[in-house]
């Protein structure tokens, strides 16, 4: 099952991943939420988010003797209730690489291409991503590298030529009574970050290191740093409120950069670079759910299984909402729901049952060793 | 196996990332007509778009003109009008006729930000006394109102005569100060010295005041000059004052910094507003005997500059006690300096008002002169 992948360039590639929900939701609902203290959400999230994926990798590393997450739902639950719980998750994992390529494809035509269909970008894209996630995982995370280098240098280059816009009344002041609504977005926040979770399915098929808790902590702190940068310079420049109201705001804000005057409309090339983050993250949730038909069906290889899951999202990206607002409906009320119900409350259960059934399982071995 | 299926994945991988050029998105240059300004006049249940050109050399720029019940189908409608393609991507100016911003500015903010191709950083101005149609028309039959708008955006900001506000920056203001203050400007006739044909130009003229999201009222030349000094937007103002011995001085204000300072009663409601402001001048002129080394001359003179400098702000301030709105932003002001105290009166600031006392100091500073330090006049008959 080992790739030979290390488990800090899986979250390297969750991260890459990351850039696509953090710039399309993020500064529209922190903003709307905590308004000119909106910055401050990704601060106070990221610490929590932080700690919460290290313990879990922490629980899942805990005398797994290599087992993947998903067979070990298997042997810890029984054959019928841990296929309920990898069903639950599996569902989830289709639904939402349909909705980040529906997202993707409604980005691509509310931004750029107005008079194009969703299913002109959403069925290419899906084929790109079957492709890439039906291969191995080595693969995908080298190809994060690459990626990786080339969001952290756009967005470099973005924050840079983006500073002069940013106006310090729109961030500031924030106080006691911004509060709430800081901690309102601090805990959508925290649980956009928590999908990182979901790469421990993969953690199988990569190697065990010592550090990998704390490298998935500082890769979750690196991402809230990256979701402050964006909603600075996004509220920053135009204003809590008409980023609240705003469908893409950060690319409004990058519609009106100019690079020394000589550079501008730059946004249609930023907006389709953006494509690489969709394609690795859709690529990645691919991935883990066709890790986890593999543990439902009892098979030996996931590679082929991510056809159907691809097939699988096509079908939820074209049925997952009639139209943009209630695609913006799901996005603010039905993914963050489930998704804390699964990563907040099943899988830190499953992995502390896991972490106690194998230590039970460990003491008895020693007790009939002596 | 491998490569043919990644020759196969390329295509859509370049579909995706929008590296394709074909008839959908490909357009050619050549065949552009690159809008750059954008007037809007209300009429009746339509609207008047005005779009014009930018001008290359020796050229007269064009100008079309269509009425709909949107400025959406106007634009489209304009494509009739041309065998080139209207490509509105560099619209970098907006012009709005006086009698339609008085009905409200809403709608044609709304189709500016939702439009895909114009930007927020879009400048956008207000035609005293004028329609826009008249304004983009009547300066493209001798120049360019493009041009024009350009230089005047930098233009006003130097002089501190007003600021161009963008679109954005204008829907912000109003959303959450619920008024916002767009640059006027107004079409004259002038005579032009070199060819004596008379043409039209567009001339700053300080600020509209937009409530809600209606024109309200003008702040004239001084008044927004008052404007700038409150809001921090001083960047070079140069200001003749008497000196009082019968010559006159010439003042650069290069700096200027204004503080607002909350006077809170037992209620938690500001009082008083202390609005503390600090300029800095050099002299560029002296037509007289002044002798900048005395004290009590130099004294004279930033008095003076202080008095001119005063009645501005007061003016400005005259028009946010008249209409009972906060322009100028002094709750905001108040609140970075005391978030806690202003949270507890925001809702109700408006109403606040008109009723708080604003108490305004002024310290001018005559800081240096340039080059020549006395007047240029024998010792004998220097003061």
């Amino acid at each position: 099952m080992n790739s030979g992948t290390q488990f800090g360039k899986l979250q390297k590639a969750v991260f890459v991943g990351m850039f696509s929900p953090l710039v399309r939701v993020l500064p529209r609902v922190c903003a709307r939420s905590a308004g000119r203290a909106a910055w401050l959400a990704p601060l106070i999230a990221a610490p929590a988010a932080a700690l919460y994926l290290a313990l879990c990798c922490l629980l899942l590393r805990c005398d797994s003797g290599g087992e993947g997450l998903a067979e070990s739902i298997k042997h810890t639950f029984g054959a019928v209730f841990g296929r309920l719980i990898l069903a639950a998750f599996f569902a989830f994992q289709v639904f939402y690489a349909g909705y980040i390529l529906r997202n993707s494809a409604e980005r691509l035509i509310s931004t750029t291409y107005p008079d194009s269909s969703v299913w002109m970008f959403a069925v290419p894209l899906a084929a790109v991503c079957a492709a890439a996630a039906s291969g191995r995982l080595a693969v995908l995370t080298r190809s994060a590298e690459v990626f990786h280098m080339i969001l952290i240098g756009t967005l470099l280059v973005i924050t840079v030529f983006s500073l002069g816009g940013v106006k310090s009344e729109n961030l500031l002041p924030v106080s006691v009574a911004d509060a709430p609504g800081v901690l309102e977005a601090s805990a959508f926040t925290a649980d956009m970050m928590s999908i990182a979770a979901y790469s421990l399915f993969l953690a199988g098929e990569t190697e065990p290191g010592r550090r990998d808790a704390l490298s998935a902590a500082l890769r979750q702190l690196f991402t809230g740093a990256l979701a402050c940068a964006l909603i600075v310079i996004t509220a920053g420049s135009l204003g809590a409120a008409v980023t609240a109201r705003a469908q893409q705001p950060f690319f409004i804000a990058v519609r009106d950069m100019s690079i020394l005057n000589v550079f501008e409309r730059i946004e249609a090339a930023v907006m389709a670079l953006w494509i690489i983050a969709d394609f690795t993250l859709i690529s990645l949730v691919l991935m883990i759910s066709a890790e986890l038909l593999r543990a439902l069906l009892g098979l030996r290889g996931r590679r082929l299984l991510a056809l159907p899951c691809s097939a699988g999202a096509l079908t939820a990206a074209l049925l997952a909402a009639p139209n943009a607002f209630e695609l913006w409906g799901v996005t603010v009320s039905v993914i963050p729901k489930v998704n804390a119900a699964l990563t907040f409350l099943l899988l830190p259960g499953v992995l502390l049952s896991r972490a106690a059934a194998l230590r039970i399982k460990k003491a008895k071995k020693s007790k009939k060793g002596y | 196996m491998k490569r043919a299926a990644a020759m196969l994945l390329c295509p859509a991988l370049l579909f995706l990332s929008s590296c394709r050029a074909g008839r959908y998105d490909f357009r050619d240059i050549e065949k552009l007509e690159l809008i750059e300004t954008l007037g809007i006049d209300a009429a009746g249940s339509a609207v008047t778009v005005t779009a014009a050109t930018g001008a290359l050399e020796g050229e007269r720029p064009t100008v079309l003109i269509n009425s709909a019940y949107t400025v959406g189908l106007a634009l489209r409608g304009m494509q009739a009008m041309q065998e080139k393609d209207i490509y509105f991507a560099h619209v970098g100016s907006c012009i709005v006729g006086e009698q339609t911003a008085r009905r409200g500015l809403t709608m044609y903010l709304d189709y500016i930000e939702r439009e895909l191709s114009v930007r927020y950083s879009t400048g956008l101005f207000i035609v005293r006394d004028g329609t826009a149609a008249d304004a983009v028309s009547g300066v493209c039959a001798g120049g360019s109102v493009t041009e024009l708008l350009e230089a005047m955006k930098e233009d006003v900001r130097m002089l501190s005569q007003s600021y161009v506000y963008s679109v954005g920056e204008v829907a912000g203001a109003m959303l959450e100060k619920g008024c916002a203050l767009v640059c006027a400007v107004e079409l004259r006739e002038e005579e032009d010295p070199v060819s004596g044909d008379r043409e039209s130009v567009l001339e700053p003229s300080g600020y509209a005041l937009i409530n809600g999201d209606r024109l309200e009222g003008f702040l004239d030349s001084e008044a927004s000059h008052g404007v700038n000094i409150l809001t921090n937007r001083l960047s070079m103002d140069t200001v003749e004052i008497p000196d009082g011995r019968g010559g006159v001085c010439a003042l650069s204000v290069y700096f200027g910094k204004t503080a607002y300072k909350a006077h809170f009663n037992g209620n938690g409601i500001p009082a008083v507003v202390d609005i503390i402001i600090k300029l800095d001048a050099g002299i560029e002129e002296l037509h007289g005997m002044t002798d900048p080394y005395d004290d009590r001359q130099l004294g004279d003179i930033a008095g003076a500059l202080e008095a001119v400098e005063r009645e501005r702000v007061e003016k400005a301030l005259a028009a946010v006690r008249a209409y009972g709105t906060d322009y100028i932003g002094i709750g905001r002001a108040i609140e970075r300096a005391s978030p806690v105290g202003f949270s507890r009166v925001r809702e109700i600031w408006p109403s606040l008002l008109r009723s708080i006392k604003l108490n305004v100091y002024i310290d001018t500073e005559i800081v240096r002169s340039y080059d020549i330090a006395l007047p240029l006049m024998p010792d004998g008959e220097r003061p």
